[in-house]
């Protein structure tokens, strides 16, 4: 990811995501494809705590996949993000 | 010389909890590698949060696992899967998380203020940081995978 982007679900505490941040395919859900963070830990936090996945849909952050409980929880604003592939030594 | 000793692990008790065990320079280093389909969990609370008294349970899929203990660390080898660890004192809270075989989750678990007692938080957190934040911690328990 080039850019930090503050994610902001719905009901939930906003997360800071890193600039320089690596993320993973790790699949597409029907609201957008589904990248896991590599070397940092993203969580949704309601009352409890809920390890996340970013959910990109055309270049913006819509919302986050709780893999453990296989739902997708909408940003409160969508914010684009610039994901972009690594590039290879 | 031996009063000084008693004063020693009196303050040491009363104000720290004082985890004992090797510490964890030996902990990673010292651990087996990971077997095939398992993946690694470090459940730790340092030293420095509040509500050092108190040190509430914690359960990994509503079992016993490991204990909110100031300046300690657990480790635990689990087959990868989905899991949920819950800290109860006056509430519960809980923070669920999947495992990757192969992947390493740290946990910190803190306490912030309750009415009567501190309440147990748990939370994730990156590798980097929480492998900074056991380095000056004690190795509790080291768990057997399970499965």
């Amino acid at each position: 990811m080039q850019q930090a982007v503050e994610a902001d679900p719905a009901h939930a505490d906003a997360r800071y995501l890193a600039g320089g941040s690596i993320w993973l395919e790790f699949g597409a859900i029907a609201q957008g494809t589904v990248y896991k963070p590599r070397d940092s830990a993203l969580t949704l936090a309601k009352t409890n705590m809920h390890e996340a996945y970013v959910v990109v849909r055309e270049g913006r952050l819509v919302g986050l996949w709780l893999p453990v409980e296989e739902a997708f929880a909408p940003m409160a604003q969508e914010v684009a993000i610039d994901l972009r592939p690594e590039a290879r030594p | 010389m031996k009063r000084a000793v008693h004063y020693a692990a009196l303050s040491c008790a009363l104000l720290t909890g004082c985890a004992s065990g090797p510490k964890p320079v030996a902990i990673e280093n010292g651990l087996p590698p990971l077997s095939a389909g398992h993946a690694r969990i470090y459940i730790y609370r340092t030293s420095m949060t509040g509500g050092i008294a108190v040190e509430p349970g914690i359960d990994v899929n509503g079992q016993h696992a490991a204990n909110c203990t100031p300046g300690g660390v657990y480790v635990a080898d689990l087959p990868a899967g989905n899991y949920v660890l819950s800290v109860t004192t006056e509430v519960q809270r809980k923070l669920s998380f999947a495992l990757d075989p192969g992947e390493e989750k740290f946990v910190r678990c803190y306490l912030s203020y309750g009415f009567f007692l501190g309440h147990g938080n748990l939370e994730l957190v990156d590798p980097a940081a929480g492998r900074q934040d056991i380095k000056n911690l004690a190795e509790l328990r080291k768990q057997a995978a399970t499965n």
